[in-house]
């Protein structure tokens, strides 16, 4: 048993090695950067010059400023927001569906969800549409700032809606380490309310597990481009666009910029989850009295009937908004002319499916290809780290213990840095290696964002697997590799299945890692979308966003399938 | 004496420990082939632990001292898989992706093929379960799935049986069909069987072994 637990150290330390020392060279190669050192354009003097350039540039107050709002504002609703539909909706009549449904809402890439949701809510979106001129009045649409608004509003809604999944998603995992239902009982005999009981206890052991996800939500938000290239605010963008935009200048002394920015990023990602840690801990001693004040008897019903309808129409909104955007991508696509106030276009025609297919199947390739090589190399990785993880366990209860907790933070790492502050210098190493814009370094950089969630997806299920059956079966066979592939990885095919469906759609939606390791070799649907989206065609913009929607679904409705399929006689599982 | 009554089963002064505190005291025990031992004691001292010592699952946090030898073996620092020791649990812990068929070839070693669907046949007759072959193991009852899961142990040709409470998640009616069949397979095996238990019916001739006084004892509290 001692040598199971040198091997988990061992693949940590391949894992770390793989994955974490180049997160860390990446963050050197930008920071020496933002101090003025990059020998490559000539730069090797050291100073403090790009941060205060950084600082003195007109536009990066504005756009810090719109960056922290539209942050914060989504990552609090998307988090306040879930955990009230949970609260409300567990073990409702809606609940169980809610449970196999959120996986698809999940699979939907943020991108091709906002070019969509961009058609519908903008001022000659199909909304205004629908209500015009009946409703509205208007003949031609109303020159309102709707998409890119300098308050990022529109950025904000979208990061809502797609996040919202992501936390229900992880709430779920959170809640199958306990009997929640029964926790809910014994605290209504005590005469909790069921709101009351659901913060006292429901959320209190929750949260340690949702922590990690929070803090990564937030370091997405400060830091998405691609969605906020679409939604956000333009002049001046949000921050991580900005930095983008120095990093891509035609002159190259705007890379120094570049660098510093995306260093005061990080720092500024840094400060606020340490300021979130904070307020975390704050609220927990002032806590303590309220935790064990008793039930406050006759309480406000936070439970009404009538809450819990609004929760329901909320999921439903969430899912409305989906096939909308959805729909309203699939109509652009095949629209010939489609004025204003019409609700539907007035001439269709499949020109532009025919000119978007001459120029897809390239990048259709390059990102099945990288996503099923990242999305397996993921799911076997992570499916070894988990079983000798779940074999080297001391016993069942032990599963948190230092050693894996510090692996769960490691494997967390790429999702809590922002993205654009380590692959300028991921780029610049690979560039000094010869290695930039081949295939596998392209994979391995899609390998660093797609193993958390690969982790992050599998995890729960893996540990808890009933370690009993493959010990029954071990003794049975009396072999391993039997009992491992007969009987432990059909039983944990579906949530294997599921797992790599996620995986694959993380890498289907990677913008920034494909745009600075393919070296502009390899481009995949997302980056041309991006480009496309940025000034083409709404109809050939309309035509990418789609494929760049379905594929990630197809592989995951594909991937639930088979194991549904498989397994179609026996009700056990 | 030792030609005509070998001991199949042995356990040296064993004792099990954990961060430095023995779960109970010493043991020795000695068991013929076709034997039943019945072990006893009040909850939480370690009768479950026992079984997985001697089964070889038992966590890394336990330490374990004296000598578990069967058929003249030593097992103690032997893998799981390698001691051909059956434990059979309260949970059936039945294959839910396979069939009954297909858990009982599961546990059968390598050979014809026509050979080991015989066997699975014969022992499903045996069970009175002839036919369910193809049966999904989540369609039987709690009865069944019990029957199913000691022919699924029985099948890999263990040398020792190791019983965790067998009948407890049983109605009064099918634990003692259960348990004369139980009886009936471990005759016919021929070999030595270790049970934990909490039910005094389950004691062959009155009579068990206290893990907490480490001796045997008779159903009416008389020491032997």
């Amino acid at each position: 048993m001692r040598a199971t637990n040198y091997k988990l150290i061992l693949v940590s330390l391949c894992a770390g090695a793989l994955f974490i020392l180049p997160v860390m060279a990446g963050l050197l190669g930008t920071w020496l950067p933002a101090l003025g050192y990059l020998p490559s354009i000539g730069a090797s003097q050291i100073s403090v010059e790009p941060i205060l350039a950084v600082f003195a540039h007109p536009s990066s107050y504005s756009s810090i400023q719109a960056t922290l709002s539209s942050a914060l504002l989504a990552t609090g609703a998307a988090f306040v927001i879930s955990q009230w539909l949970c609260m409300q909706l567990y073990n409702s009549n809606s609940w169980s569906w809610i449970k196999r449904s959120i996986g698809l809402l999940l699979a939907v890439p943020h991108l091709a969800f906002g070019i969509g949701f961009a058609f519908l809510i903008s001022p000659s979106g199909w909304i205004m549409r629908l209500l015009s001129p009946g409703i509205s009045g208007f003949n031609v649409p109303p020159d309102w700032l709707i998409i890119n608004d300098s308050y990022a509003l529109s950025l904000t809604l979208v990061l809502v809606l797609k996040e919202i999944p992501f936390f229900l998603l992880m709430s779920l995992a959170a809640m199958g380490s306990f009997d929640v239902a029964k926790t809910l009982q014994v605290a209504a005999s005590l005469g909790y309310s069921r709101g009351e009981a659901w913060l006292k206890l429901v959320f209190v052991q929750m949260y340690p597990q949702l922590r990690l996800p929070l803090y990564a939500v937030l370091s997405y938000s400060l830091s998405v481009v691609d969605l906020s290239i679409i939604l956000g605010p333009t002049s001046p963008p949000t921050f991580a666009v900005l930095i983008n935009q120095w990093y891509g200048d035609a002159d190259t002394d705007f890379r120094l910029l570049g660098a510093a920015g995306a260093s005061l990023l990080l720092i500024l990602v840094t400060v606020l989850l340490g300021l979130i840690f904070a307020l975390e801990k704050l609220c927990s001693k002032i806590a303590q009295g309220w935790l064990l004040a008793g039930p406050v008897r006759y309480g406000v019903g936070y439970f009404a009937w009538g809450y819990r309808k609004i929760a329901k129409y909320t999921v439903i909104g969430l899912w409305a908004s989906t096939l909308l955007t959805l729909a309203v991508l699939l109509l652009w696509s095949v629209a010939q002319q489609w004025r204003f106030p019409l609700a539907l276009p007035s001439k269709w025609s499949l020109k532009y499916w025919q000119l978007s297919w001459q120029q897809l199947p390239e990048p259709l390739f390059n990102t099945a290809l990288v996503g099923f090589c990242s999305a397996t190399i993921a799911i076997s990785l992570v499916i070894a780290i988990l079983h000798w993880q779940s074999q080297s366990a001391r016993s069942v209860n032990q599963q948190s213990s230092n050693s894996s907790q510090l692996l769960l933070w490691l494997i967390y790492l790429p999702m809590l840095v922002p993205q654009v502050s380590f692959l300028f210098g991921i780029q610049v190493l690979l560039v000094g290696l010869g290695l930039d814009g081949k295939l596998a370094s392209l994979v391995w950089a899609h390998l660093i964002f797609v193993l958390p969630y690969c982790y992050l997806t599998l995890a729960k299920v893996f540990l808890q697997f009933d370690n009993r059956f493959f010990q029954q079966a071990m003794i049975l066979s009396q072999s391993r590799w039997k009992s491992f592939w007969m009987i432990k990885m059909p039983m944990l095919f579906k949530p294997i299945a599921f797992s790599f469906a996620i995986s694959f759609a993380v890498s289907v939606s990677q913008y920034l890692p494909t745009l600075y390791v393919a070296g502009g070799r390899f481009n995949t649907i997302t980056t041309e979308t991006v480009a496309l989206a940025t000034g083409a065609d709404d109809r050939i913009s309309a035509s990418f966003a789609l494929w760049q929607f379905w594929l990630p679904l197809l592989v995951f409705v594909t991937a639930t399938a088979i194991p549904q399929w498989c397994f179609r006689r026996r009700k056990g599982l | 004496m030792t030609q005509l009554n070998p001991i199949a089963f042995e356990l040296q002064n064993l004792q099990l420990r954990l961060d430095g505190v023995a779960l109970f005291p010493e043991i020795s025990i000695q068991l013929t082939a076709g034997e039943l031992l019945v072990v006893m004691g009040p909850s939480g001292c370690g009768k479950s632990s026992l079984l997985a010592a001697i089964a070889g699952s038992s966590p890394s946090e336990f330490e374990l001292r004296g000598n578990i030898r069967l058929q003249g073996k030593q097992l103690n620092a032997l893998a799981m898989e390698r001691r051909e020791v059956a434990i059979v649990y309260q949970d059936d812990l039945l294959f839910p992706h396979l069939d009954v068929a297909g858990n009982l070839l599961f546990a059968l070693p390598r050979g014809d093929s026509l050979q080991r669907l015989d066997s699975v046949q014969r022992a499903l007759a045996s069970a009175g379960l002839a036919g369910f072959e193809k049966r999904d193991v989540a369609t039987l009852s709690g009865g069944q799935r019990a029957r199913v899961s000691l022919l699924r142990s029985l099948l890999a040709r263990p040398k020792l049986l190791l019983l965790d409470e067998p009948f407890s998640r049983l109605d009064e009616a099918l634990r003692q069909d259960f348990r004369q069949f139980v009886f009936a397979q471990i005759d016919i095996m021929n070999i030595p069987a270790l049970m934990v238990s909490h039910d005094r019916r389950d004691c062959p001739n009155s009579q068990f072994y206290s893990l907490q006084d480490a001796q045997m004892q008779m159903l009416n509290g008389a020491n032997i």
